[in-house]
């Protein structure tokens, strides 16, 4: 296990080693001067020049590579062109914007897509069978962003039932310590932060756990049939054990691996929805940052805001793996 | 004990009824997936889709460019089924000629993806060794960026419109393709008849092409129907976001960005682009799934 861990880590760095160059080169790819595109047409031949000092665009790129690996790894991510704001100041706000999003999506995703999927298989072909596979048919083929927009439609435009932006009520005071709101107002006892805060993420949350709710609905439905028809479970039919007790400790944990792995990896696709539904519901995230710096052409901002999420991505997936190996002491990866 | 026999007899029957006739697995697969319900659904909105686009100057009412600022978010009614937009324009008009759009874009992209991931994936397993490695690493590279950011930074770089649209989506879909390719080369090529047909003397490349390659057909074809929904949800949502296809061109993630400021007024604005989307989406998921199932002897009844 620990040679398997070991090895996955090593094999991390030519991923690193890529992500960064490509995260670097996004900047020096820019057709035409990259200076003047940041800084648009009426920008003064000093300032075209000021700014390609501070970002030493005029220096080789393998040069200009090295001091922006050296500045990454000394915690330094580079200022905002705009702003002038530290991009690393930024990202550390807005992430546990984000990753508060992120983990109540898939919460959601995988409490009602694991049931769903439990109670589907069990009761094939019923009603609520055919109900939910329908519905998640529907919610692998959804535009979240549309989602997204008729849920505010529908419970802020016309029912008035919830929030359709932001993070928290204006006047609710709520004292930050992780920056993720439901956590803190737990931490500090503080319902009504809670309660508005839950208000607040409701919608975003399952919006963007859409997609990762129906395929894990369909992996666990079809993951649990393969397992209910083996001989063990009729076996364990035949001792006479309940049947919740079949389900749940004898199916479900054998029919555990395949799900974990979508889990997995719907989590990477979770970071990327991130862009679409913290912009429609103005969350403060990582998502709508990097979106609101790709459109003011912010690229230093960008680089390293993508630079960061691929590799919250890469370890995420890494995380799986070893999961999975843990769970299934069969697979041997030595 | 006589289910088992039963069963026995069942299969043997066609067997011994034509004991020497050479089975197509494509035609084999498609019939099976005609017969699933599904599936069938799924290339009926598909070929709906087709011919609205193929037909979309007989079948629009509406000139979908040409707006009247007197008449400016109009609800459905008799005149314009589906309303009209902030410019004043038809909306089922723009939805049916923005099927044109979203098929070139599904298509073009997916393309670029089967194209460059199926070659890629096939030399990979093929030849594997260093080649192997590399190939690999790279779609590693590209496969740590979650899919739409990864698209969204291209575009970035690139600049906005249909035609880098298309490009980035595409190169997105290619790992995907490389990964499923590879893997089923590397199960084919361990075949008796590619032995046969390397111990023939064929070259290196022919046996990849003319022999490889034809018999991973079945998971490349299911994936190219299930990438083409993908594609056309992405490219929705990048045009969304205002970095993909630019208005006025009818491009239904732009239409669902430009309604959005009246969502609370002209909520039709928003509603129909979107369910155009998704039924679109629907179907080539449909479809998709069907294929998988028709070609997995697994999931056959």
């Amino acid at each position: 296990m620990i040679n398997y861990i070991i090895r996955r880590l090593l094999l991390l760095i030519p991923v690193f080693i890529g992500v960064s160059l490509l995260a670097f080169s996004l900047l020096r790819l820019i057709p035409g001067d990259p200076a003047k595109s940041m800084l648009g047409n009426k920008a003064t031949a000093a300032q075209l020049q000021s700014l390609r000092l501070e970002l030493g665009l005029d220096d080789p790129l393998p040069v200009q590579y090295k001091d922006y690996m050296e500045d990454v790894f000394q915690g330094d991510l580079g200022y905002s062109i705009k702003s002038h704001d530290s991009v690393l100041e930024e990202i550390s706000t807005r992430l546990p914007a984000t990753l508060e999003l992120s983990v109540v999506a898939l919460i959601f995703a995988i409490v009602i897509g694991v049931l769903a999927g439990i109670i589907s298989a069990v009761k094939r072909n019923s009603w609520f069978d055919h109900v939910s596979m329908t519905g998640a048919l529907f919610g692998v083929s959804m535009p979240i962003f549309w989602l997204g927009l008729m849920m505010i439609w529908l419970f802020s435009v016309t029912l008035h039932w919830l929030p359709p932006s932001g993070r928290l009520s204006v006047g609710v005071h709520l004292q930050l310590i992780t920056n993720i709101y439901l956590l803190d107002s737990l931490l500090t006892g503080n319902w009504q932060a809670f309660k508005d805060s839950f208000e607040h993420i409701l919608m975003p949350a399952l919006a963007l756990g859409t997609i990762p709710m129906a395929v894990i609905a369909r992996m666990t439905r079809s993951s649990m049939l393969e397992v209910l028809n083996q001989d063990f479970i009729r076996t364990a039919h035949a001792k006479g054990l309940a049947k919740y007790l079949i389900i749940f400790q004898h199916a479900l944990k054998n029919a555990f691996l395949p799900i974990l792995t979508v889990i997995g990896s719907q989590f990477g696709f979770l970071l990327g929805g991130a862009v679409l539904t913290e912009t429609i519901f103005s969350w403060p995230g990582v998502g709508r940052y990097v979106y609101q710096s790709i459109l003011s052409r912010d690229y230093p901002v960008v680089q390293s805001t993508i630079l960061i999420i691929a590799v919250l991505f890469v370890l995420i997936n890494l995380i799986t793996d070893i999961l999975y190996k843990y769970f299934d002491p069969r697979i041997r990866y030595d | 004990m006589s289910a088992e026999v039963k069963l026995d007899n069942h299969n043997a029957a066609p067997l011994a009824a034509h004991p020497t006739e050479k089975k197509r697995p494509i035609f084999e697969a498609l019939k099976s997936m005609i017969s699933s319900k599904t599936s069938l659904i799924g290339l009926i909105l598909i070929v709906l889709l087709i011919l609205v686009a193929l037909f979309a100057s007989f079948l629009a009412p509406h000139d979908p460019t040409q707006g009247d600022l007197f008449s400016r978010y109009k609800s459905p009614s008799g005149a314009h089924w589906l309303g009209t937009d902030e410019l004043g324009r038809d909306i089922l008009s723009r939805l049916i000629y923005g099927s044109r759009i979203s098929i070139q874009v599904g298509l073009i992209a997916v393309g670029i993806a089967l194209v460059i991931g199926t070659f890629l994936g096939a030399i990979s397993g093929f030849f594997g060794k260093w080649l192997d490695m590399l190939v690999m690493r790279v779609i590693d590279i590209l496969m740590a960026f979650p899919s739409i950011l990864l698209a969204i930074a291209i575009v970035a770089v690139m600049g906005k419109g249909l035609t880098n649209t298309m490009i980035a989506v595409g190169i997105v879909g290619i790992p995907q393709f490389a990964r499923i390719v590879r893997s089923s080369v590397l199960s084919v090529k361990e075949s008796e008849y590619i032995e046969a047909a390397r111990a023939g003397g064929a070259r290196q490349f022919r046996v990849l092409f003319r022999h490889v390659l034809p018999n991973c057909m079945a998971p490349i074809i299911v994936q190219t129907t299930l990438s083409i929904g993908t594609a056309i949800l992405d490219a929705a949502g990048l045009s969304f976001l205002g970095l993909g296809v630019q208005p006025p061109k009818p491009e239904w993630g732009a239409m669902l960005d430009a309604g959005r400021a009246a969502l609370q007024t002209a909520p039709w604005v928003v509603i129909f682009p979107g369910l155009a989307i998704l039924i679109t989406v629907l179907g080539f998921n449909l479809l998709g799934d069907g294929l998988r199932d028709a070609f997995d002897p697994r999931t056959k009844k």
